[in-house]
């Protein structure tokens, strides 16, 4: 077992611009790394404005913390800035037994023949050194044009499939469902990585022993470099941030990321 | 009975004056419909629903124990009794209830179960409903107009009092909220299909009617904000706003008619919710098919009830049997409710048939097939005035609370069409009034 230590710091930044003002306004969030065998949080600090909204901390069924809240009063802006400092060591969680809802198909992972018939296909390409998953992560980085506007947040693995663009949410679903053709268990990702921009997304495969991470975006296996939030069967289980108004309002909304090695 | 009979337009009319309506979006058009009443009473014999009644609670005892045990340690699973596939690839499953204890322990508060009688007496089901069972204000409402019709009738027939519905539910609301607050029935507003009974069942249960935005979430409990803005807790919701649309913060982030933070509040043990989320993954028509099954794992005792005969393309030898049989099989899609989905083989063209094997054969999890039960008849009083024979079932309420206990009455819902098998309101047709009778 390697004792390898990196640390890193990150710091994550929300707003949203509301005209005309807003009252009522409830809010989700995982903002914050989440803890466990690899990744261990040195400090942390989370500010949400207005600094008078409710704020509570819990932890969703999936294991992954979630900071919600709500503002009754008016108010035109909306502000969350989570930094700290992350210890980690290199990218694999032990886990016995996954669970099996990451080998089954979920909201936005289905598949249709054709994907299932791709995705045997590729199991089948042999690269002396490559471990499966990483063959998969290949094969998908090659299928995907990287394409900003082409998606969104209902887009789902079959589209992908099929539209040969995207962004890194949809090469992490059209990774996991591949993964779950071929009767692996692989679960969605959310977090930051190092430079600046926004919020990445990457999937974990499980090895009969453990889940380690593979990016599809940048087509490697991780090891060092990404700083985990939550987890989820795709990203409707784990948005960064998901809101509620009822009122008629429009909303400007900017994220900013940044972590590097200290 | 005659004057039962000749009370029936008088009736129908009082009902339209209270508002029973029934609402039907086809081709995405709401239109709200009168449910059509017809005099003539099923009676049950008090012996055959003494049978009715346990079968009905072993039978939901067996699913509020599946439904406690999928969401925890999943024994059922690891012991082989329910194949995984009918449980994480349902539909109807629910992750984010993982861990989650409800209330007390109970999840299926309210289920609807639909039974028909054979021809040769035995009572079988046809399915479970254990999310939002709608129809109980209908035999209520009936009861009440009818009494006030031909008051005689009910004192000469010895007919058990229907009467304690609401009060019924208004003990298990009370048990499940614990004295955390006051009862609210959530309705998704008035173009939902059932609102009359929503507004029926908060009067009739004391609880207040709450519409989407009168709820909300500070700190994990939740409030009703009054007229005035003033906030009081809730420790109970009588929800009939569907899992998928009940907090957009969970679920469905387009719903405009959940509570957010809800399922926060509700993990947090602050809410009870009537009936618990994910109730889904135990009324799917696939898992129906392992219903008996729970009763013998979790009770240990022989189901008292029957499962209308039921096979599962997922099974090999199902499979071939269907494929087999598929021309004299009702065959339906296990996501479907309310009568969608329901295809009868005989009636298919040879085409038709050919296309539904395919079907079968490219997703067998999504398809049951049940023979064609030939189910009684029961007379109504049709447009002209003469009685003539509908198929007819019943959907039995159980509702629990502290103990479970079955209502002692129930929707018996018929056909409008005479050829017809399907019954649900959702198609158009009619119900009666169900009399157990006390001896």
């Amino acid at each position: 077992m390697s004792t390898e230590k990196r640390r890193y710091y990150y710091r994550y930044v929300t707003e949203a611009k509301f005209t005309p003002a807003v009252e009522y306004h409830f809010f989700k969030l995982r903002a914050v790394p989440c803890v466990n065998e690899f990744q261990r949080l040195e400090e942390q600090s989370l500010l949400v404005l207005p600094s008078d909204c409710i704020l509570n901390f819990s932890t969703d069924a999936f294991g992954n913390s979630i900071q919600y809240g709500s503002y009754n009063l008016w108010h035109d802006y909306f502000r969350v800035e989570s930094k700290g400092i992350v210890e980690c060591e290199k990218y694999a969680i032990p886990d016995p037994c996954p669970n099996d809802i990451y080998s089954s198909p979920s909201y936005l992972i289905q598949y249709d023949q054709e994907l299932m018939d791709w995705a045997k296909q590729i199991a089948e390409y042999k690269q002396e050194g490559w471990s499966l998953p990483e063959i998969l992560t290949h094969a998908v980085h090659h299928k995907i044009r990287y394409q900003k506007y082409e998606t969104d947040n209902t887009t789902t693995a079959v589209e992908v499939f099929h539209k040969e663009k995207g962004v890194c949410q949809d090469y992490a679903h059209l990774l996991i469902a591949v993964c779950r053709c071929l009767g692996l268990h692989a679960r969605y990702v959310n977090g930051f990585v190092l430079g600046e921009g926004e919020t990445h997304a990457w999937v974990e495969i499980h090895d009969g022993k453990q889940w380690l991470g593979y990016d599809a975006t940048y087509n490697k296996k991780i090891d060092w470099g990404y700083v985990k939030i939550a987890h989820g069967r795709d990203v409707s289980d784990c948005p960064s941030n998901r809101g509620q108004i009822f009122t008629f309002t429009k909303e400007k909304l900017t994220i900013n990321c940044e972590m590097r090695e200290i | 009975m005659n004057e039962l009979l000749a009370s029936r337009d008088s009736v129908n009319k009082w009902m339209e004056r209270y508002g029973v309506r029934f609402g039907v979006y086809k081709n995405g058009v709401f239109n709200e419909q009168l449910f059509p009443f017809d005099a003539i009473p099923r009676k049950i014999s008090a012996s055959e629903w003494s049978m009715l009644e346990k079968g009905l609670i072993q039978r939901v005892k067996a699913l509020n124990m599946f439904l406690y045990d999928i969401y925890h340690d999943k024994k059922i699973v690891a012991d082989g009794v329910v194949p995984k596939e009918f449980t994480y690839e349902s539909k109807g499953y629910m992750p984010e209830c993982e861990g989650i204890t409800p209330s007390k322990g109970v999840y299926a508060h309210i289920a609807g179960i639909d039974l028909v009688q054979a021809k040769d007496g035995r009572w079988l089901i046809l399915e479970d409903n254990l999310r939002i069972p709608s129809g109980a204000s209908y035999p209520m409402i009936a009861r009440k107009v009818t009494r006030k019709a031909c008051p005689q009738t009910f004192r000469d027939n010895l007919i058990s009092d229907n009467r304690n519905y609401g009060a019924m539910l208004k003990e298990m609301m009370d048990y499940i909220n614990d004295g955390r607050g006051i009862n609210c029935i959530l309705t998704p507003g008035r173009y939902n299909s059932a609102f009359f009974e929503h507004s029926y069942l908060a009067e009739k249960t004391g609880a207040i009617l709450a519409f989407p935005g009168d709820l909300i979430v500070e700190n994990n409990n939740v409030y009703y904000i009054g007229l005035y803005k003033q906030k009081v807790r809730v420790g109970a919701i009588y929800r009939r706003v569907s899992d998928e649309y009940l907090d957009p913060l969970a679920f469905e982030p387009s719903s405009l008619l959940g509570v957010p933070n809800l399922m926060e509040a509700y993990k947090a043990g602050k809410v009870g919710l009537i009936n618990a989320l994910g109730n889904g993954v135990a009324d799917d028509k696939g898992i129906y098919y392992f219903v008996p099954r729970m009763v013998k794992y979790y009770l240990g005792e022989e189901p008292i009830l029957e499962n209308a005969p039921t096979y599962l393309p997922f099974f090999k030898e199902d499979f071939e049997y269907i494929i087999r049989n598929i021309h004299k099989l009702v065959i339906k899609d296990v996501a479907e409710a309310g009568g969608y989905g329901v295809m009868f083989g005989r009636d298919m063209t040879p085409e038709r048939l050919a296309e539904v094997k395919q079907l079968i054969i490219k997703d067998p999890r999504r398809w049951i097939a049940q023979e064609v039960v030939d189910f009684i008849d029961l007379d109504i009083i049709d447009e002209s005035g003469n009685p003539s024979p509908r198929k007819c079932d019943l959907r039995a309420f159980v509702v629990t609370g502290k103990e479970t206990k079955v209502w002692k009455s129930g929707l018996t819902r018929f056909s409008r069409n005479p050829n017809s098998f399907v019954v649900n309101s959702s198609q158009g047709g009619g119900f009666k009034d169900t009399w157990v009778m006390e001896k």
